[in-house]
């Protein structure tokens, strides 16, 4: 078996040798850590109320069968030849934005936005496919590009509409921290990918000047009241600014060893909304305290860094590009969550990854993770020509 | 890879995502560590503010004794019947459901069951609301043994204060009731937020309301972000202290005395010890009964009522009552006269029943007159015209001075609040207040206790004990104190002149002609003295008084004249004073005197006569 070259063989018992396990193994990890703190939200049903604390519903049995389906998911995607992926590039990214644009026409409102589709089994978010779809769809294209084409401005057109789109799609849902993220994981790729570094120090300064403008004409009334509450969380104390006021005082009053597992006065006894999604990470604080906190940081590090070894080992552009899009990905989303539940940006609404409680995104996530693992897996393969993926 | 330039690019700008990812650690760690560290504690306090309610446990108050250790004040337990609106619902019935079942257990007006639900639209569905407080025995047991078909409905204990000799020195002892703003922007105590927390509004329940309200305890409870009980704290529970017990120097079957027989009349009356200052009766009628503050429905329609009364049920006439002493002040003008040497033990004057001093013709109360007398006799029967002789001749200052001496124009000090003080005119009170020189006709005014003479019950109580007691300068106190600190210093007068005033007091009520000749007693030898006083209301005109003698009865009540009596006894080893100002009550040796009589020999055989 370790003579087999990698990705020259097609059986999949021989394939799941191939597979990256640390980085499968500190997925898992960071699942059990999800539903460890979705458990200590949760209340255990008793003849009497109030019941005690922690309970394996409302979220934690939910959430671990999305997280199987996930990794059933995340399987399936290591098993597929990166040449499927490639092919298929657009066809998700096609999809995804199909998607986007039936939720705006279909979709469920909820929490002031329209981020819904109803299919069936679940409520499927399309904008947490996008990120993915994204990564996989810009690795396609500049994976096929060389040096000089990536340099010229007139290369970089499409890409910019392919970002574009979804951007203005999601914002209009309005989702701003999705829109934000998405242009993110794009930067980052157009960075990687070697697109000339003066060009993203015209972009930002671009945006630096358009922020106000941004703020003043096109942002939503709540959004703005979130950016204000981000600038002086003091204003409005019970209002927009409750949030990340109860958010710091869950996190603060955690001190250095936490306040013990289903021991979390602010999280168990409902001072924090939304503690079971975007603000989880507040209820790991307050019960692990620093201590914890620096342990899972660890941890997601090291997933980032498995990530990046893929793409390292990767004899392929589009592996390479893929694996760094995908690890890249995942920082940001935990890098938002975590800066916006700490008061550090404005709060914007992204989950945080494998720990928040919320079907699509699990099941994204570890459809990212699986393409990673498919470039793992197929590292060795050699593409075809650049030509022929446009 | 056919472009080695970009894999080196690729790897170049992999690590720069690196560093900056690891900057961007860097700073969510250096927050941690601000939040969780640094600043933990401010969030910790925080995080207990949002979490821990501190449910505060009201003291039990303190109980009145009376002298003899009987209760003047207690708690009794009550009974009030709650219901939790979320219990009920969860067990699939409506709380109109529930309660009209009440209603049929116990009485329950439809405005209270409106008061209910308008309660339970209020609150949140967890907390308990009240559905009828003060609840008796039977009425509480009618509820407890129908729980079961009550869900959510549950019987609370609670306290309340019970006098139980109803307005029975009510003045006194006072009562408690719900604070009001001015208690509450007074006493920042946050006992007075409870909802069934009471404070001493009058008597001895307000000056020793901080003694008899001992202090709260606390339950910690732990609750969620809408106010629903997770835990109690046991380890933070603290006790309530309950308060101090307060023992009066009142006695309760004397009191009750008191107000038997003073039965219809507006009267006040009071017995001191004249050795200890010790008040043991202080009744003033008509009273209020102090339990209808206790039941705030009923209480305020009574209240309403009582205000009104013309009677004043709600002065305390003892202290807060100031009359013109009339002829009980004959004491203070002989023993200012003596002091002087005006007059002497063989002084005598002749009394035609008037005497002209100045162009003005000063009447005697008895029209006929009084012949000659001397100073037992002029006490003895109340002749004015002697004590016109002594105001013709002594100075007023020095009445006023003897006014001071005998307490009747500083504050006695009693320990209950409104006392007001009496007023004995000086010279330069009238330069003063009235811009008009002194006249010897002021004087002679003054020296039977009218005119500007003003006087409470209490203050004549304080100047009969120190005639009494030989000029001791005893004060009256209500709360019991401890042996060693009884002290009176004595004003070193002249016994003689006061055996002289006191030889005149027993003739009052001891001799032939004296005035409360009918009100005198023998308790086992022991024989009261006392002074009789009838003090104008209004003055009789000339006219009047040319048109004949106008009967009292025939005046409107409150044209009446006042009636005193003061007095002590035993005679010949005085130990109690006594003070009776009857409001309109005509004549002090017709109204006063017997009440004061069959008040001393209520106190006499109480205590013994000490011969």
């Amino acid at each position: 078996m370790t003579l087999l070259a990698r990705s020259r063989t097609n059986n999949p018992i021989a394939k799941l040798a191939l597979v990256n396990w640390k980085l499968i193994a500190l997925v898992v990890i960071l699942c059990v850590v999800g539903i460890t703190v979705l458990y200590s939200a949760g209340r255990t049903p008793c003849a009497s109320p109030p019941c005690p604390f922690g309970g394996w519903q409302p979220w934690a049995v939910p959430q671990l069968s999305r997280m199987i389906l996930g990794f059933a998911i995340l399987f399936f995607t290591a098993m597929m030849t990166l040449k499927f992926w490639v092919s298929s590039a657009y066809w998700i990214y096609g999809l995804s934005i199909a998607l986007l644009v039936g939720v705006m026409l279909f979709g469920r409102v909820g929490m002031g936005a329209q981020r819904w589709l109803n299919i069936g089994f679940m409520q499927f978010q399309p904008s947490e496919l996008m990120k993915i779809a994204l990564v996989l769809a810009l690795s396609k294209y500049f994976s096929g590009l060389s040096i000089n084409e990536i340099r010229s401005n007139r290369m970089l057109l499409i890409p910019t509409a392919m970002v574009g789109l979804p951007v203005l799609l999601v914002a209009a849902q309005p989702d701003l921290g999705t829109a934000i993220q998405l242009m993110l994981i794009a930067g980052t790729i157009f960075f990687i990918a070697g697109v000339q570094k003066w060009k993203f120090g015209a972009v930002i300064a671009v945006c630096l000047i358009a922020a106000p403008l941004a703020y003043k004409y096109a942002l939503h009334d709540y959004q703005r009241a979130r950016v204000n509450v981000f600038l002086d969380p003091e204003s409005d104390v019970m209002g927009a600014g409750y949030h990340i006021t109860q958010s710091k005082i869950t996190i603060g009053s955690g001190g250095v060893w936490g306040k013990g597992f289903l021991e979390g006065t602010q999280s168990q006894l409902a001072f924090l909304p939304e503690k079971h999604t975007d603000f989880i990470f507040t209820m790991f604080a307050e019960q692990f305290g620093l201590v914890g906190c620096l342990l899972l940081f660890a941890l997601i590090i090291s997933i980032i860094w498995q990530c990046n070894a893929i793409a390292f080992k990767s004899r392929n552009n589009f592996g390479r590009i893929l694996a760094i899009g995908i690890g890249a990905n995942f920082f940001i989303y935990f890098f938002i969550n975590t800066a916006m539940v700490m008061g550090l940006i404005p709060v914007v609404g992204v989950p945080s990854p494998l720990m928040s409680y919320g079907g699509t995104a699990v099941l994204t996530v570890l459809f990212g993770f699986g393409l990673a693992q498919s470039a793992q897996v197929h590292g060795d393969t050699i593409l075809s020509s650049r030509s022929s993926y446009l | 890879m056919r472009d080695a330039e970009l894999v080196k690019i690729f790897t170049r700008r992999a690590l720069l995502i690196g560093v900056g990812e690891a900057a961007l650690f860097a700073v969510l760690v250096a927050r941690l560590v601000q939040l969780q560290v640094f600043e933990n504690k401010k969030y910790t306090a925080l995080s207990d503010r949002n979490s821990i309610r501190i449910k505060l446990v009201p003291p039990a108050r303190g109980i009145i004794y009376d002298e003899a250790g009987e209760v003047l004040a207690d708690n009794r337990n009550a009974y009030e019947i709650q219901m939790i609106p979320e219990e009920i619902i969860m067990r699939g019935r409506k709380v109109d459901e529930i309660l009209d079942i009440i209603g049929t257990k116990i009485s329950l007006s439809d405005a209270e069951k409106d008061r209910i639900r308008a309660n339970i639209a209020k609150k949140r569905p967890f907390f308990p609301v009240i559905v009828k407080s003060h609840l008796s025995w039977d009425d509480m047991a009618k509820i407890q043994i129908n729980n079961l078909e009550l869900p959510g409905v549950f019987v609370e204990e609670t306290r309340r204060r019970n006098y139980p000799n109803g307005e029975v020195g009510a003045h006194t002892i006072g009562y408690v009731a719900a604070p009001d703003e001015n208690d509450v922007r007074r006493d920042p105590s946050p006992l007075l937020s409870l909802p069934d927390f009471k404070v001493g509004k009058t008597g001895i329940e307000r000056v020793r309301d901080s003694e008899l309200r001992g202090s709260g305890g606390e339950i910690v409870q732990v609750v969620n972000a809408v106010g629903r009980v997770i835990e109690t704290i046991e380890s933070r529970r603290r006790l309530p202290t309950a308060g101090q017990n307060v023992h009066l120097t009142i006695n309760r079957e004397l009191q009750r005395h008191a107000f038997a027989t003073i039965k219809e009349e507006s009267a006040s009356a009071i017995v001191m010890d004249i050795w200890t200052g010790e008040i043991l009766c202080l009744a003033s009628v008509p009273a209020f009964d102090p339990n209808m503050f206790q039941n705030e429905e009923d209480g305020i329609e009574r209240f309403r009522e009582l205000v009104r009364s013309p009677r004043f049920p709600f002065v305390n006439k003892a202290i807060e009552g100031l009359y013109a002493p009339g002829s009980t002040f004959k004491m203070i003008t002989a023993l200012a006269g003596l002091a002087e040497g005006k007059i002497t033990a063989s002084s005598r004057y002749h009394c035609p029943g008037y005497l002209d001093f100045a162009d003005s013709r000063y009447h005697c109360w008895k029209h006929e007159g009084h012949g000659w007398c001397d100073l037992e006799r002029a006490l003895a029967e109340s002749c004015d015209i002697f004590f016109y002789h002594i105001a013709t001749k002594v100075n007023m200052d020095t009445i006023q001075e003897f006014s001071d001496k005998f307490g009747l124009t500083s504050l006695t000090g009693i320990e209950l609040p409104g006392e007001k003080v009496g007023q004995i005119p000086s010279r330069a009170w009238k330069r003063n207040f009235r811009s008009e020189a002194w006249f010897t006709g002021d004087t002679i005014i003054s020296s039977i206790g009218q005119g500007f003479n003003l006087t409470t019950p209490i203050g004549l109580a304080v100047m009969t004990s120190r005639i009494a007691n030989g000029g001791v300068a005893v004060k009256p106190h209500i709360i019991k104190w401890d042996e060693r600190d009884q002290q009176f210093e004595s004003m070193g007068l002249n016994a003689q002149h006061l055996a002289m005033v006191r030889a005149g007091m027993f003739a009052v009520l001891n001799k032939p002609g004296g005035t409360a000749r009918g009100s005198a007693i023998n308790v086992n030898g022991a024989l009261m003295s006392g002074k009789t006083g009838t003090s104008q209301v209004r003055r009789i005109t000339r006219a009047e008084r040319l048109a004949g003698r106008i009967e009292q009865e025939d005046l409107p009540w409150h044209h009446r004249n006042h009636a005193l009596f003061v007095g002590y006894a035993p005679y010949r080893n005085p130990r109690f004073a006594v003070s009776v100002v009857v409001e309109h009550g005509r004549s002090g040796s017709g109204t006063a005197a017997p009440i004061a009589r069959n008040l001393m020999r209520k106190t006499l055989e109480i205590y013994g006569t000490g011969v």
